[in-house]
């Protein structure tokens, strides 16, 4: 049955700022997002219908733990373990519904539409977590928001965590002066490895690559055995990444490499990594033409790098540009693969769309752009997306999505930004000069 | 610095630390989707039909499905919580038409495949009072558990629509303009509805009239002599009762003064236990009439918070206002008249003090009581 939809004829309240996404989403909206599949009865009783998540005991310990909030729903301390143990296996297992957990458990403090107003007096830890699910979904502003009263708090702890992820937040909207002020602030608060990688990664946006590259790597080195890997893990991909930026490629292979084996034996599955990793190897931005066998290999090692986790659409993403890397140099197998998973990223994008989130617009601009080649789309994409984000990856596919639509002055924000903070990156840098030969800049 | 380098090293700190980053640097990556339900509805005349799929998985989560405990959820499963499931989901649905809520109820559940999963397929039925002119769809599933959770509904009526409820929105309405007689009629109609089911707003009313065809003489009660005086003094009470209810719903209701439902919830009760208590123990009574304003500002801003949950159309707020303040003075007058009605007959009875004055306010004292402690110490539910 076709649907049409009525803008005028429905009534709703609706907060202003909420109305345009909502339209767009609306107007987003397929059909095929209701079941074409028809309803049925299974025939028989013992048909295993879904298979509940078990991720080590931690998903039954977290059910415990909602149950014992059930009783206590004001409880500072109770809530707080609960929605950071449900943000923790929302992290890991990458399933948004963890964190829907973790943001319903803070109800009691800000308020439901039934209820109306939030309490006057929200605790700083749960203040805490709203910004850091806020971050999550990409909702920058309220997290700053919240974080800028939680800088000044009298507990170190929580001044500390909000410094650091007003940094994080700092970086991912391409504002690495704002950035290094909050690294600043762990100064003798934090570790010096963490404060120390804070302003080097910071640093690295701001034309002090080299510089922050060395440091980088004395940190690591200097690093003991107290360090957890959680932090040896982001130094290091970080070091990888500048090392990347510099063009300084088999430094950044090997530190990728390292911090891969560094997870392998402790054991922890890092998805940031993987995604960081594969991005290296695969190379999404060069032009197609230059496929040599150094890049097959690659692709091959980000495919077994990726196996078995098809089921985030992050690294589906990869995986399917992997295939397409294999696909063209005459891999039949890579090839069908590859249309099935292009089938998959399209179904779960526009379902995202359907329930009117607009978080994932890089990667849907990245899908758009290299596997489902809707250039106008993923321009359109992309340019939306860099008013949200702006770290190096959105700056090379804004810029690559501008060139294949032959429209450079599409990136025109992107140059003043590449200009004030100066900003070292190899690949922006040869998409730039294929700008300049191809157009005449 | 050694202390410094002690208090950082401090295992809480650094862990917690660690764990941020791990938070932070992950990005928005969905392994499995958001939780999702998809509902489609179809109005007809009087009937209402629909699927609602739900995911077995968020079901789960909610009510329990794995009886075994297995981590595997059966088909056999499923069938046993048939009942759980159907009534959890319809607790959570509500359909109204033209502000009158609609039956709904789901007699069959299958199984549908989507995207991410294996649903569990209701069948939905059910009819309004009349044929909607506007219907008004509440939705509340899960939201207690996921805040992400989102309803996406297809519906059919007058044409096709399709919103998707969250949070922030679990509330739509859809149909023609309303009318402006609509609105008045069914607002005015909502304002007479919920006089006659706001049970604590009638009690305190039965006890604030009770003495109204007495007088207070030589601290004894007793009936006042003329009916006329009596009547007077109804009507006066009334009158600054219905005025003052007035002034605060319409105040509240437009936003223009936001008292918080809890506070309001319990002050109501506390006039209901005030009113019996003073009826036996008489406190105020000259001063009834003032007792008669100030109470009905606070009964005033209790039904705002209905009218609120009503909501106001876009169009007209004020028509709507006006006409369910009317509804619910109207509304209040009658049953006055018809309460008085049996105080006056019986006034000069000499069983009125003892049978009908007494035992009265001391169950109005009493509920009055009850229902202060449970609005205090809980959700603002009664």
């Amino acid at each position: 049955m076709p649907i049409s939809i009525y803008m005028a004829n429905i009534f709703m309240r609706v907060k202003s700022a909420g109305a345009n996404i909502f339209i767009a989403a609306l107007s987003l909206f397929s059909a095929s997002i209701f079941a074409q599949t028809q309803a049925y009865t299974p025939g028989s009783r013992a048909v295993i219908l879904e298979t509940l998540p078990d991720t080590r005991d931690a998903a039954s310990k977290l059910r415990a733990q909602r149950r014992a909030l059930e009783k206590n729903p004001r409880d500072v301390e109770a809530v707080t373990a609960f929605a950071r143990a449900a943000i923790t296996l929302g992290r890991a297992e990458q399933d948004p519904r963890y964190f829907g957990y973790a943001q319903s458990a803070l109800a009691p403090w800000l308020g439901d539409s039934s209820f109306g107003n939030e309490s006057l007096l929200i605790p700083e830890s749960i203040r805490l977590l709203r910004a850091i699910i806020a971050q999550w979904r990409h909702d920058f502003s309220s997290a700053e928001n919240d974080l800028n009263k939680l800088v000044n708090s009298r507990d170190r702890d929580i001044a500390n965590q909000a410094h650091l992820t007003r940094a994080t937040l700092a970086l991912a909207r391409g504002n690495p002066d704002a950035a290094l002020r909050d690294c600043a602030a762990l100064i003798g608060q934090a570790e010096t490895i963490v404060s120390g990688s804070c302003i080097a990664g910071a640093n690295s946006l701001r034309g002090q690559g080299q510089a922050s590259l060395t440091e980088l790597k004395n940190f690591i080195a200097q690093a003991d055995a107290d360090t957890t890997t959680e932090i040896i893990l982001w130094a290091t991909t970080q070091a990888a990444d500048v090392a990347d930026r510099l063009g300084h490629k088999n430094t950044a292979r090997k530190f990728y490499e390292i911090a891969l084996e560094r997870a392998r034996d402790d054991d922890v599955r890092d998805i940031y990594l993987l995604t960081a990793y594969s991005d290296f190897l695969l190379d999404p931005f060069s032009p197609q033409q230059s496929i040599r066998n150094a890049s097959i290999d690659d692709a091959r090692h980000a495919i077994s790098l990726l196996q078995g986790l098809e089921l985030i659409d992050n690294i589906l993403l990869r995986r399917a540009l992997a295939e397409r890397k294999l696909a063209a140099n005459g891999d039949e197998d890579a090839a069908k693969q590859l249309t099935i998973h292009t089938r998959w990223l399209a179904e779960r994008f526009a379902a995202t769309r359907a329930r009117g989130e607009v978080a994932h617009q890089r990667e849907e601009a990245l899908f758009e752009l290299l596997l489902n080649r809707n250039l106008a789309r993923a321009l359109q994409l992309a340019q939306s997306n860099w008013t949200v984000q702006r770290e190096p990856i959105d700056a090379r596919l804004l810029l690559s999505a501008a060139l294949a639509n032959r429209k450079p002055e599409a990136a025109k924000d992107l140059f003043a930004w590449m200009r004030s903070t100066q900003i070292e990156d190899a690949y922006l840098e040869a998409l730039l000069h294929t700008m300049e030969s191809t157009t005449h800049l | 610095m050694t202390s410094i380098k002690a208090s950082i090293r401090s295992h809480l700190f650094v862990r917690s630390i660690a764990a941020l980053l791990m938070l932070l640097v992950t990005e928005l990556a969905q392994a499995h989707q958001g939780s999702t339900s998809y509902l489609q509805l179809r109005s007809e005349g009087l009937k209402l039909y629909g699927h609602w799929d739900i995911a077995l998985r968020d079901l789960d989560t909610a009510i329990g499905l794995d009886a075994d405990g297995d981590g595997a959820l059966t088909w056999g499963e499923v069938q046993d919580a048939q009942v759980s499931i159907i009534s959890y989901a319809l607790a959570h649905l509500s359909i109204s038409g033209n502000r009158d809520a609609c039956e709904l109820k789901s007699d069959a559940l299958q199984i549908t495949e989507h995207n991410d999963g294996n649903y569990a397929a209701l069948t939905l039925s059910g009819y309004c009072a009349q044929p909607p002119r506007d219907l008004e769809v509440r939705y509340t599933l899960l939201f207690d558990i996921d805040a992400m959770h989102r309803g996406l509904l297809n519906l059919d009526f007058q044409g096709g629509h399709s919103a998707i409820f969250s949070p922030e929105r679990m509330h739509i309405e859809f149909g023609a303009e309303s009318t402006n007689a609509n609105i008045a009629v069914d607002y005015f109609r909502a304002g007479i509805f919920h006089v006659w089911t706001g049970f604590d707003h009638l009690l305190f009313l039965i006890g604030l009239f009770l003495p109204a065809v007495l007088r207070r003489r030589d601290g004894v009660w007793v009936a006042a002599s003329a009916f006329s005086l009596a009547f007077r003094e109804v009507v006066i009470l009334a009158s600054l009762f219905t005025l003052a209810h007035a002034i605060t719903l319409t105040l509240s209701a437009l936003g223009i003064v936001a008292l918080p439902t809890r506070w309001v919830e319990a002050a109501v009760a506390a006039t209901v236990l005030f009113t019996g208590i003073n009826n036996l123990w008489p406190m105020v009574y000259r001063g009834l009439r003032v007792l008669a304003i100030g109470f009905g500002l606070i009964h005033g801003a209790a039904i705002a918070g209905v009218l609120t949950e009503l909501g106001l159309p876009l169009g007209n707020r004020l028509l709507a206002l006006a006409t369910f303040n009317a509804g619910v003075e109207i509304a209040q007058l009658l049953f006055l008249a018809g309460i008085m009605v049996p105080y006056f007959i019986t006034r000069n009875q000499r069983w009125y003090r003892r049978w009908m004055f007494v035992p009265t306010s001391t169950c109005i004292a009493a509920i009055g009581f009850l229902w202060l402690l449970q609005r205090t110490f809980s959700p603002p539910f009664f």
